[in-house]
């Protein structure tokens, strides 16, 4: 009889990606449910130290493989290693994070675990005993909740949704050697080139400030880019303030730009055209700070301010400023 | 008449230009036939009709005379002093084995024909000396001072010249009819006597009799192997003119068996399409009055036109070596680039003003359909613009349940309602989702219930008209939208539709009958006039500021449809209305067709700015417009050109809902 609730955590540089706390959150309330054990697998090289941060999040016992070989994230290593656990353990529930290395992973591992998932999950629960998880279709118009047959019930899960649980228990960790094939591999990481700008993408951030045409000149931009630094935000540009060659095509947001759905989208001095909207509206929260009380960004943000700009933005960035420095 | 060893020699000659000359017109048409078939046999006499119109009369190249192009003038003047050479060459072949030709006719048709031919010649040398200026002194941006021109010039002056000193001999020997009506010659003649030639005029007779006549000859065969093959081919490329509907475009219809979708290969282009190349006269006039090329693109309708036709002809030989699709090397890339695919606004100028019929929009599209349909290689906005029109029926992506909210409170029926109302208003995305757009669609459906007009909009059932998708290449998305929207129309019935854009008015009527769907389209400009005309709305609010009509491509070029909307203007009290230079059918594009509203413009200037400056130029307050598309444009180029507080752009519904003053 197949039983646990288990997930695999992921990690960078040697440290633990937000969505695995997540997961663990979502996997320790299926556990409570079942009356069964959470479970973690940690793949990675020196990472063993950072394996009972999930004890915090609700994993009782975290099976850890480091190894030089886990260093970096490939297809064939990591679901050839997670398989392996999975099968010798036969836990009743597999989540993953739906992120770019999760939908990767999981995908090959359906394959070989031969069993079904959900992916992109945004809600999860037990019905009789069995998974019951909520997803989005027909591009977030409708949700289908959806059963699975065979063990383990995979679900991936959308980050960002999912609450993390604080739970002060130490978790176990177990170090394992899946003990690899290395004549079996097919890919090896020669080398890894990161992004240097140092800055969040637009499509990831969780905060964006964008100005637009109500700049009126690039210097103005420092204001934009103050409240962005109070906020940890990206700074954005709607296309006419791209176009005037105030900020580089690559700030653009819109139809034909990058088309992002930030926690927090702040526009200040974009008039909302269809095109910019198309970029933004499923921001989770906009506020609009514009003079025309006619601008159509109005009519779609959730806050909006109808004032001069360069009056607010300021005033804003220096309460938010005052706000941090009491927080801290 | 020569002399039998002559006419040995001269019967050879003829034979081996006749040889030369077929041997090169089998390759041409071998060539044409490597291109996939399509049918243009239909309509015989309707297109032997367009064909003889456009080219006795020179209509061709004279209808441009009105926009201050005086070219096809030079052109009228060479092709009749011409045409009336040929036969006299024809004479002259003859003639070497049976004597002077037009004499056999009598003396009134030798004089007639002597007096004309030399006034002929010396039309034909001045309007080649014109040309000359033109080309080489004045040099309009539009032609290319190309050796294959300047070697015309050569031989036809030359040939006028040789006639000349010819028949001034001939007088001069004796030999032949002398005739006084050949002023000309007579002339020469008597130069010639003057200076003492009178002796060996018989010989310099035979002499320039061989030299002119091989130039002839030579003249014949050039034909086929310079940009002059328009002299043979632009007559059957006006023959095999498309009869379709202005602007409608030639739908995949075996979407779900082919193989391969558009055109990569110059051997998947139609013949029709090839033959377009053979008559390209590279005048230039298409790149002279295209947006793209205007704005600094890449993209040059006339060197498209030459660089297929230079492929076609290089890689010919590789090509019917192999028969059957033959080997060929790559078009897209190396003979056009991507860049000039994608720069197509597909406003048609360059078809209007083209005087020999090249299709150009269609190969555009045919490669366009390659890129996405079989590479899925296309611009990344493209992709999204795609993704939308899949996702929710509009090219924004906004929820296609939202589709109807901006008629919500205007009590609007939806033909679910009540499906025996007049007309279906199809009121596109723009009208349904874009907040600017909102305002001409609540305008016009102010104006509609104001007159008492019967109608009903289709509500959250309508769909994308799918404009967008066809003319960026998706045809099977745009195939499927098309099919969905006329699922619902046929299900109620829908016999009349008004829509207040452009693309959708097109497509609709041009593009929806290969679908089955049959409807009576207006545009809402059209109905506008008939309601003003009918006096069944009244305008009385003077109109503010003063006013220009930026014609939209789509209904201007594209249907013809160029007085209605300044008809309706006019119709407002105190209109105050001005023409920019570029208007009606050449009217400059506002840069948002052929997909390129969803499209980034990186490359040289933004037409609409180049737009907007040619309105501001014409002091325009408004700039009044019949297309969501362009209001959009102009809207953008008022903002970039710092204008705001000065201008507006304003849709014609708009501004006559103001001036009814009902609101």
């Amino acid at each position: 009889m197949a039983k646990g609730v288990w997930l695999v955590a992921e990690q960078r540089d040697g440290a633990f990606r937000k969505v695995s706390f997540e997961i663990a959150g979502a996997a320790r309330k299926l556990a409570d449910e079942l009356g069964e054990e959470v479970c973690a697998i940690l793949l990675g090289h020196g990472i063993e130290e950072i394996a009972g941060e999930l004890g915090k999040y609700g994993v009782d016992r975290v099976y850890v493989a480091d190894d030089v070989a886990f260093e970096q994230y490939t297809t064939d290593v990591y679901s050839a290693a997670v398989a392996k656990l999975i099968k010798e353990n036969n836990p009743s529930i597999l989540l993953l994070a739906a992120s770019v290395q999760g939908k990767d992973l999981s995908s090959r591992l359906v394959g070989k675990l031969a069993t079904g998932m959900a992916s992109d999950c945004v809600d999860l629960k037990i019905v009789d005993g069995s998974l019951v998880a909520t997803r989005p279709v027909f591009a977030g118009k409708c949700y289908t909740e959806v059963t699975i047959l065979t063990t383990p019930q995979m679900a991936s899960l959308r980050p960002n949704l999912f609450p993390t649980v604080e739970n002060e228990k130490a978790a176990e960790v177990v170090k394992v050697d899946p003990a690899l094939d290395a004549g079996k591999l097919k890919t090896k990481v020669l080398e890894v080139q990161k992004d240097t700008s140092g800055k969040v993408d637009l499509t990831e951030a969780d905060i964006i400030v964008s100005g637009g045409r109500g700049m009126k000149d690039p210097e103005n931009y420092n204001i934009i880019e103050e409240l962005a630094d109070a906020l940890g935000a990206t700074v954005g540009a709607s296309r006419a303030a791209v176009d005037a060659g105030w900020r580089p095509q690559s700030d653009q947001v819109g139809q034909t730009g990058k088309i992002v759905s930030p926690n927090l989208y702040v526009a200040c001095g974009i008039s909302g055209a269809i095109q910019h909207l198309a970029g933004m509206i499923s921001s989770k929260c906009i506020v609009a700070i514009n003079k025309d009380p006619d601008a159509p960004i109005l009519g779609k943000a959730d806050y909006g301010i109808v004032d001069d700009l360069f009056k607010v933005v300021p005033e804003v960035t220096k309460e938010l400023k005052k706000l941090l420095e009491k927080g801290e | 008449m020569l002399s039998n060893v002559g006419k040995i020699f001269f019967l050879l000659l003829i034979v081996s230009t006749i040889f030369v000359f077929s041997k090169r017109l089998i390759f041409l048409i071998r060539l044409l036939k490597l291109g996939k078939p399509e049918d243009r046999t239909d309509r015989f006499w309707e297109r032997l009709k367009y064909t003889l119109g456009e080219v006795i009369p020179q209509r061709c190249v004279l209808k441009h005379v009105v926009r201050g192009d005086y070219a096809g003038i030079g052109h009228m003047l060479m092709f009749y002093g011409f045409a009336l050479f040929v036969i006299s060459y024809i004479f002259h072949i003859i003639g070497g084995f049976f004597g002077n030709i037009p004499a056999l006719f009598g003396t009134t048709f030798n004089n007639w024909f002597a007096l004309l031919l030399d006034i002929a010649g010396l039309v034909v040398m001045a309007a080649v000396i014109w040309a000359v200026n033109r080309r080489y002194i004045i040099r309009p941006a539009r032609l290319k001072p190309s050796i294959d021109a300047a070697i015309i010039f050569v031989l036809v002056f030359g040939l006028m010249a040789l006639n000349f000193v010819m028949e001034g001999f001939r007088f001069l020997s004796g030999s032949g009819h002398f005739t006084e009506w050949a002023f000309v010659g007579v002339a020469l003649s008597s130069i010639f006597m003057s200076v003492g030639l009178q002796e060996k005029a018989y010989t310099l007779f035979h002499v320039f009799w061989w030299i002119h006549i091989i130039i002839v000859f030579c003249f014949g065969i050039y034909i086929l192997y310079s940009k002059h093959l328009h002299i043979l081919a632009s007559h059957f490329n006006l023959f095999y003119h498309s009869t379709k509907p202005k602007g409608s475009t030639q739908p995949i219809m075996d979407m779900e068996e082919a193989e391969t979708f558009g055109i990569s290969k110059i051997t998947e282009f139609s013949w029709k399409h090839l033959l377009d190349l053979y008559a390209c006269t590279e005048c230039g006039r298409c790149t002279d009055i295209c947006p793209a090329s205007s704005s600094g693109k890449s993209l040059k309708p006339f060197d498209l036109i030459h660089n297929l036709r230079e492929h076609l002809l290089t890689s010919g030989k590789e090509l019917l070596g192999k028969r059957e699709g033959g080997k060929c090397s790559a078009m897209i890339g190396e003979v056009v680039t991507e860049d000039e695919i994608w720069a197509c606004t597909n406003c048609m100028a360059c078809m209007e003003v083209c005087p020999v019929a090249i299709e150009h929009i269609d190969k555009i599209t045919g490669m366009r359909q390659y890129k996405v349909l079989m590479e899925a290689d296309f611009a990344q906005e493209l992709q999204l613009t795609y993704r939308n029109m899949e996702n929710n029926s509009n090219p924004w992506g906004i929820g296609s349940h939202l589709r109807a909210d901006w008629a919500k409170e205007l009590g609007v029926k939806l033909l679910s309602e009540d499906p025996d109302v007049e007309y279906l208003y199809y009121v596109g995305c723009s009208g349904s989702f874009d907040d600017r757009g909102k305002k001409t669609a609540i305008a016009f459906v102010g104006i509609l219930k104001a007159a008492g007009v019967s109608f009903g909009i289709l509500g959250t059932e309508e769909g994308c008209c799918g404009d967008s998708a066809m003319r960026g290449g998706n045809e099977y998305l745009y195939q499927i939208l098309a099919q969905m929207n006329i699922e619902v129309m046929n299900g109620y019935g829908v016999k009349k539709i008004i829509t207040t854009c452009p693309h959708g008015y097109n497509a609709l009527k041009k593009d929806y009958p290969n679908f089955g769907g049959n409807y009576e389209v207006y545009h809402h400009t059209e109905i506008l006039a008939d309601l003003i005309a009918q006096g069944k709305i009244k305008l009385k609010k003077p109109a503010p500021g003063l006013f220009s009509y930026h014609d939209s491509c789509f209904l201007g070029r594209y249907n013809n449809i160029y007085d209605q909307p300044r008809n309706v203007l006019k119709a407002i009290p105190g209109m105050k209305l001005v023409e920019m230079e570029r208007n009606r059918n050449k009217s400059f594009c506002c840069g948002a067709g052929g997909a390129r509203m969803w499209m980034e413009e990186n490359i040289g200037e933004r037409i609409n700015d180049m737009r907007t400056d040619q309105a501001i130029e014409v002091n325009a307050e408004k700039i009044a417009v019949a297309c969501p598309f362009c209001l959009t444009m102009m809207s953008d180029g008022i903002k970039d050109r710092d204008m705001e507080e000065k201008m507006e752009a304003l849709d014609i519904a708009e501004i006559v809902w103001d001036a009814m003053d009902m609101k």
